[in-house]
């Protein structure tokens, strides 16, 4: 961050300073404050997160992507027009390591059969098994068992939906 | 039937990632795939199936005496099949090593197989499980992130395919080409570029694969990025490099047949 300069030669005026600033120094100085936190966002989200007081936590809530329950952000035509603008938030974001188990080898090879499952475990293990599924896999359920004709819920990427889909579908093939 | 092997002995250079996404390529232009987890860390098998270590896997084909059918899984991508592998697999260089023919064991598990690709991922280093994914292999595909360090051993690599050649009679084994990975329009990046071409003159890929998170994350969906995000800039590049290696090694239409003889 610039600082204004002070001349080695204005020492002595300095000492006898008053402790307001001039309106030009003020002004300098904010200005450069003001270039430096639109240069660095983490910066400004700290000194935002200090302005709100300790009892506050640092909020990121605004410079975080909307997710969804898996973190990604749809089918990404748009993402991925700009995908250093994601870079950046996903710097911002807080990193959250996740230790991946995989699905259960209960499932057995291959695409999961969820009438198999729902015969085998009732609906609630059905339900369980579908939560541990990822988005890959429940599209390929889908797919399989052509529970899309059509293809829109399919190309979508929101695998919350997608369990819905495949639990009703059993739900009716088993009435 | 056409055979390519995903290989660099350098780790992070993207391998999975092209195997992976190659092979689904590859099924988006109706081919059929299979889809070869030669490595350890087992990513490729995860990222096509969600799940981690799975038992059976290749180890047992390669190490036990199962046949290859028995462990061929059918994967989230449309058309791509997988023989997945595990995490014992990474002792598997040790366990072959006093086996006769160990090179080649690979090669005759796969033996009769009809599928118009096999793609072969390997672990990065150049022991017997990544010899047994050269022999049997008719290509080589070498992924090269276009970062500061990307070139550093790449002599080893071919030094190790020549050594094959000669000592396995791999004399119709090749180098498809280079496919440069994670790159993004920096100097840095630019300028390994344009080192690869110097030195692989005529054999670099014109498809770079961009850094894309998108490619991450479709990993972590268990899905290739046609799948997850196949208007994204990953999603564009990996299309353009499966019709670049259709072209480059057309499937052969007939079952997989490789062996020492035959090569000789």
């Amino acid at each position: 961050m610039d600082a204004a300069p002070v001349a080695a030669n204005d020492q002595e005026r300095e000492q006898h300073r008053p402790a307001s600033l001039s309106p030009e120094t003020l002004a300098r100085t904010l200005r450069a404050v003001a270039a430096e936190l639109e240069r660095d966002p983490e910066l400004a989200r700290r000194i935002s997160g200090a302005i709100a007081g300790p009892e506050a936590p640092p909020s990121d809530t605004a410079l975080r992507q909307p997710t969804s329950e898996h973190g990604d952000t749809g089918n990404t035509d748009e993402g991925d027009k700009d995908d250093e603008r994601v870079a950046t938030r996903q710097k911002r974001s807080t990193f959250r390591p996740r230790l991946i188990t995989g699905a259960s080898p209960d499932l057995g090879p291959g695409i999961p059969d969820p009438f198999t499952l729902q015969a085998k475990r009732g609906e609630e293990g059905l339900r369980a098994a579908l939560e541990e599924l990822r988005l890959g896999t429940l599209r390929a359920i889908v797919r399989e068992h052509h529970l899309d004709p059509e293809g829109k819920l399919t190309r979508q990427n929101d695998a919350a939906r997608l369990r819905v889909l495949i639990l009703e579908a059993v739900a009716r093939n088993h009435d | 039937m056409a055979a390519i092997c995903i290989a660099n002995n350098k780790g992070g250079v993207g391998k999975t990632t092209t195997a992976v996404n190659l092979a689904a390529g590859l099924a988006r232009l109706n081919y059929r795939v299979l889809v070869v987890d030669v490595d350890g860390q087992a990513n490729a098998t995860y990222a096509l199936t969600g799940r981690v270590h799975p038992v059976p896997s290749l180890y047992d084909v390669l190490v036990g005496d199962r046949k290859l059918e028995s462990v061929i899984w059918q994967t989230n991508e449309e058309n791509v099949w997988l023989v997945p592998g595990d995490g014992r697999l990474q002792n598997a260089d040790v366990e072959l090593a006093a086996r006769p023919g160990r090179e080649w064991r690979l090669a005759k598990a796969l033996h009769g197989q009809n599928y118009d690709y096999i793609i072969i991922d390997t672990p990065p280093s150049l022991g017997v499980l990544t010899q047994n994914a050269l022999a049997a292999s008719h290509r080589v595909l070498i992924p090269i992130s276009l970062t500061e360090f990307s070139l550093i051993g790449m002599d080893k690599l071919e030094a190790t395919i020549e050594d094959l050649r000669d000592q396995l009679d791999l004399y119709d084994l090749e180098i498809a080409g280079v496919v440069a990975t994670f790159y993004e329009n920096t100097t840095t990046a630019n300028d390994t570029w344009g080192i690869l071409e110097k030195k692989y003159e005529g054999r670099v890929l014109e498809t770079r694969i961009p850094k894309n998170l998108d490619l991450e994350k479709a990993h972590r969906e268990n899905e290739s990025i046609l799948s997850f995000a196949p208007t994204s800039s990953g999603g564009q590049a990996y299309t353009q490099l499966a019709r670049e290696v259709k072209r480059l090694v057309p499937a052969q239409p007939r079952p997989y047949d490789r062996r020492r003889s035959q090569t000789a």
